[in-house]
């Protein structure tokens, strides 16, 4: 098969990295990721999108506390 | 045990030697199985001791200086004697296998990784019979209590951490490097069995937090020794700094503590199943979601400290989260079983147990990430269940099951089948009778970590004495079983459990000294 | 081995069980609050349960059905997205669910405002001592169960473990407000029945609160491991109505007075150290033991030793100032003049300490001022 065309999208690698934070990824996803070589965007995304993670939950947070 | 069938040109040294210098995954693999061992009875007779002592009302058999020090030793020793050496020592023995590597990638580090190991334990063990005593602060050794007010031999201790620490870490970049580096041809990353991948995320978070563990025990070197005042309120420092930054430490621990059971229980459920692991990608992904949160619910373990509200708030959300991914892993076992064609070989029941008892433990979990509730909850024996459910008849029931399972690869024979069973359900049943009346004491008002009680404690607290004992003695039906099993068990087949699937079943059993020497295909 | 048989034999003889019971669920408690969390513990315990059951039950169904010996044959499925996205968004919303009650309550808890009465409470290594920031009131509450009971030589009584000498005491239905701290270690007060459980942390001030509905007595523990003798510091709560509060206020201020007129009085020696020896056993026997001795490199030993048979001047500044950076504390607010007085003079006359020394209460008395 060729590399170039299974070469993950930005948007894939994003997607990705949700889903690894959800929990659940199709099996069709999982290989299309375990078929690349540039690790490193996934890590960068995984950061990026641990620290919105956190920054959301704090919202959450503040929102609750505003509200209840 | 390997030496008699050492397929290739060269096998092992004979003697002492062998053992000292061995720089084979499999040799090493055995070294810290068997240090894991001894470290196991060691913490196991601390805990006999305890329980002894907690089986009455009033002070029977030890003095509260003595019960705290043995407190304190039996957590450390478990933790880090036990569970952590027991899980590297799998590792050692199955990643290369799993693989298709020859041996792990940095042999001569594997060695040092290991033999740090005893010395930092002799010189832990050799504080209870210095002046003062033993470290008597508990395991988390929240200061000023480890510091200022600690016995000296708290410097040893220090010391010791710093070696187990540096074991560790060389140990978890061993397995990365060869986790990356060695895999065969053809073995890509979605093709990795659930163990590998379980321990590849295990390895990063000992990494990522074992040297934050380093820095505690540093700073606290730095308050009893040079003067420095981190955690000390009369010079301008903060007591609870140390525990913000233990538990930074801490609870990446405790999944490093149960990933690679996590991971031993996905590979012997679908061999007994005979059915392949439902969900094998939501696995991978659930695995390092948990890895991930674990960073961000440490200060659950302080909810009683005074954090401002926010901070609560926050860190109950984030741990009420991790109940999702794990949650995922639970369904996705009990999927795997369904409709599969099941047989109940040891290390199956030792799994389904893992099952059934961690999710209990997990239960408890939630309730305690309830953070209102964890008022009541905090350092009460409620506490003290839950984390011995996650840890005893989880990460221990998983090793017990992972040794059934690939024993008869290790050695070429199978082990009593009949003991394994009777060594099981004393376990069971001894754990059991342990550990579930502490809910109902912790529920009742027993704070932890106390020498003597109230009266209205007294019935719980002496059944669960007795299951201690029944639990604790079991384990030496374990030991002679597996000297059974090496010696003179049943001779058995290369691919030795019917529906095994992976690459360590395609070797002869026992396993060669040197596998994989040439890299195998993968389809 | 004559010790642990006397021990084995206490086993038996007064494994008291006056007060045991099978108790297996949280309190309800007497205040609003441990209400709420009572309800919010049955209601994820029950939530607990469902899940439990429905999964174990999968299991379990499996476990009799899909059994090799009953035929069973492996089918082939592995992978279900729509059953996967399901279990992960139930339990998601169900956590939802939960979190809101639970956040609500957390506020209320949080809410520190507006108390009737401030009452400081400070952990010290192993005791509790109150100060009623309103009143000049200020007194420690330690362990009042006799050794005895501990040692299996005595019956244990009912409450043994939970008594002290000196109960806190709160009037009923009015909010007090605890100002936490400790003076050593780390310590936490708990008190079950109300749901107030705060780490008491040198250098810190905690805030917790309670209104207590009824009239009683509440019994606590230290929840933080502080050292030695952690097991052995309860708390105990005299909760009365308006009037009794006020009355008790008030014996409590009268008998206050008396102890500072009893350090005029003129003392003995044997007087000295007959009040000595109870006063030793009651502060500092924990640590420096019954015979003097200490504990080998822990607590150092007063029999023989250079503080207790040197300058008395050096042995009264240590007992009323502590030194610091050690366990040794300040007893100055502590104990009364009469009981700095005799303990410094049991201490330099006990054990064959033989210097023959009186420290007298007045002398005391002005170095307290």
């Amino acid at each position: 098969m060729s590399r170039i065309q299974n070469e993950p999208r930005w948007i894939d690698v994003i997607l990705s990295v949700l889903a690894a934070f959800f929990g659940v990824q199709t099996k069709r996803n999982h290989e299309r990721d375990s078929m690349t070589d540039s690790y490193w965007r996934y890590i960068v995304i995984g950061l990026v999108l641990l620290l919105a993670f956190i920054a959301v939950i704090y919202l959450l947070v503040k929102l609750t506390l505003a509200y209840l | 045990m390997n030496s008699s069938v050492a397929t290739t040109h060269h096998g092992p040294a004979s003697g002492l030697s062998r053992w000292l210098y061995t720089t084979n995954h499999k040799d090493i693999g055995t070294l810290y199985l068997w240090f894991s061992f001894v470290m196991f009875l060691t913490g196991g007779c601390m805990a006999l001791l305890i329980r002894a002592e907690l089986f009455q009302p009033g002070l029977q058999l030890i003095q509260p200086e003595f019960f705290n020090q043995m407190t304190t030793m039996h957590g450390l020793i478990m933790v880090f004697g036990a569970v952590m050496p027991a899980f590297v020592g799998l590792a050692n023995w199955m990643i290369p296998m799993m693989v298709g590597a020859p041996d792990m990638a940095l042999p001569r580090m594997n060695n040092w990784s290991f033999w740090i190991l005893p010395f930092a334990f002799s010189m832990m063990l050799s504080t209870l019979f210095m002046e003062g005593g033993a470290p008597n602060f508990g395991w988390t050794f929240y200061a000023p209590l480890s510091t200022t007010y600690a016995p000296p031999s708290v410097t040893f201790f220090i010391f010791a951490v710093h070696m187990m620490g540096i074991s560790s870490i060389m140990g978890a970049i061993n397995i990365i490097a060869t986790i990356l580096n060695l895999r065969a041809p053809g073995m890509n990353m979605m093709k990795l069995p659930l163990f590998v991948w379980t321990w590849l995320i295990t390895a990063f978070l000992l990494i990522a937090v074992m040297p934050v563990l380093a820095g505690v025990v540093t700073m606290m070197l730095m308050d009893i020794h040079f003067g420095t005042s981190f955690f000390n309120a009369a010079g301008g420092g903060d007591p609870v700094l140390f525990q913000h930054v233990f538990w930074f430490f801490g609870h990446p621990e405790v999944y490093i503590m149960i990933l690679p059971a996590f991971g031993i229980v996905s590979e012997i459920i679908p061999t007994f199943a005979r059915k392949k692991l439902f969900g094998y990608p939501s696995m991978v992904y659930a695995t390092a979601s948990i890895a991930f949160l674990s960073f961000i619910v440490w200060a659950h373990h302080m909810f009683t400290v005074g954090m401002p509200l926010v901070g609560e708030v926050f860190f109950m959300f984030a741990t009420m989260l991790i109940a999702v991914p794990t949650g995922v892993k639970v369904f996705n076992w009990v999927a795997t079983m369904f409709r599969g064609s099941l047989t109940f070989e040891t290390p199956m029941l030792f799994a389904l147990a893992f099952v059934v008892l961690f999710t209990i433990g997990g239960f408890s979990g939630l309730m305690l990430a309830i953070a209102p509730a964890d008022f009541q909850y905090h350092d009460t024996y409620f506490v003290v269940a839950h984390f011995h459910y996650v840890l005893v008849p989880g990460a221990v029931f998983a090793i017990m099951a992972g040794a059934y399972y690939w024993l008869p690869k290790w050695c070429g024979n199978y082990y009593s089948e009949t003991m394994g069973k009777v060594h099981f359900w004393c376990s069971f049943i001894g754990v059991n009778i342990t550990f579930f009346p502490m809910h109902f004491i912790g529920l009742a008002g027993m704070p932890r970590r106390i020498p003597d009680y109230a009266l209205q404690f007294a019935d719980f607290n002496a059944v669960a004495t007795v299951g201690a004992f029944i639990f604790g003695f079991s384990q030496l039906i374990f030991l002679y079983n597996v000297l059974h099993c090496i010696r003179k068990g049943r001779k058995a087949s290369d691919e030795v459990w019917e529906g095994s699937h992976g690459l360590e079943w395609t070797l002869p059993s026992p396993a060669p000294y040197h596998s994989f020497s040439e890299a195998p295909q993968i389809k | 081995m004559e010790k642990l048989l006397l021990g084995v034999s206490g086993l038996f003889l007064f494994s008291g069980r006056a007060h045991a019971d099978w108790t297996v669920n949280l309190t309800k408690g007497v205040t609003e609050i441990s209400r709420e969390i009572y309800d919010l513990h049955m209601v994820i315990f029950w939530i607990c349960v469902v899940i439990g059951f429905i999964v174990f039950g999968v299991m379990l169904w499996s476990v009799v059905y899909h059994r090799k010996s009953r035929g069973a044959k492996a089918h082939n499925f592995h992978e279900s997205l729509v059953v996967e996205i399901a279990w992960t968004v139930v339990p998601f919303i169900i956590l939802i669910a939960m979190a809101v009650p639970a956040t609500a309550t957390l506020i209320k808890m949080y809410d520190n405002t507006e108390a009737d009465l401030d009452i400081q409470v400070t952990g010290y290594q192993w005791k509790w001592r109150y100060q009623y920031l309103a009143e000049d009131i200020d007194f420690f509450s330690s362990l009042s169960t006799p050794r005895e009971q501990i040692n299996n030589t005595q019956e244990k009584s009912t409450d043994y473990l939970l008594e002290v000498d000196n109960p806190l005491v709160i009037p009923v239905g009015k909010k007090v407000r605890f100002l936490l701290t400790a003076n050593d270690v780390i310590h936490s007060w708990w008190v079950p029945e109300f749901a107030v459980k705060k780490d008491a942390i040198p250098g810190f001030i905690n805030e917790a609160w309670v209104i207590v509905d009824k009239p009683g007595v509440y019994r606590g523990q230290c929840a933080e491991l502080c050292g030695k003798d952690h097991g052995f510091m309860p708390i105990v709560v005299e909760v009365k109505s308006q009037e009794d509060y006020e009355q008790w206020l008030a014996e409590f201020k009268k008998a206050d007075a008396l102890k500072s007129q009893a350090a005029e009085k003129s003392w003995n020696l044997a007087d000295l150290m007959a009040t000595g020896e109870q006063v030793y056993s009651k502060a500092c026997l924990a640590c420096h033991q019954a015979n003097g001795e200490g504990v080998p490199s822990i607590f150092p030993a007063l029999k023989n030793s250079a503080v207790a048979l040197g300058d008395e001047a050096l042995h009264i500044d240590v007992v009323l100032n502590g030194v610091s950076g050690t366990a040794m504390q300040a007893f100055k607010d502590q104990l009364s003049a009469v009981e700095l007085a005799a303990v410094i003079t049991y201490e330099r006359n006990a054990w064959g300490n033989k210097t023959g020394d009186i420290v007298t209460p007045a002398q005391i008395a002005e170095l307290k001022k």
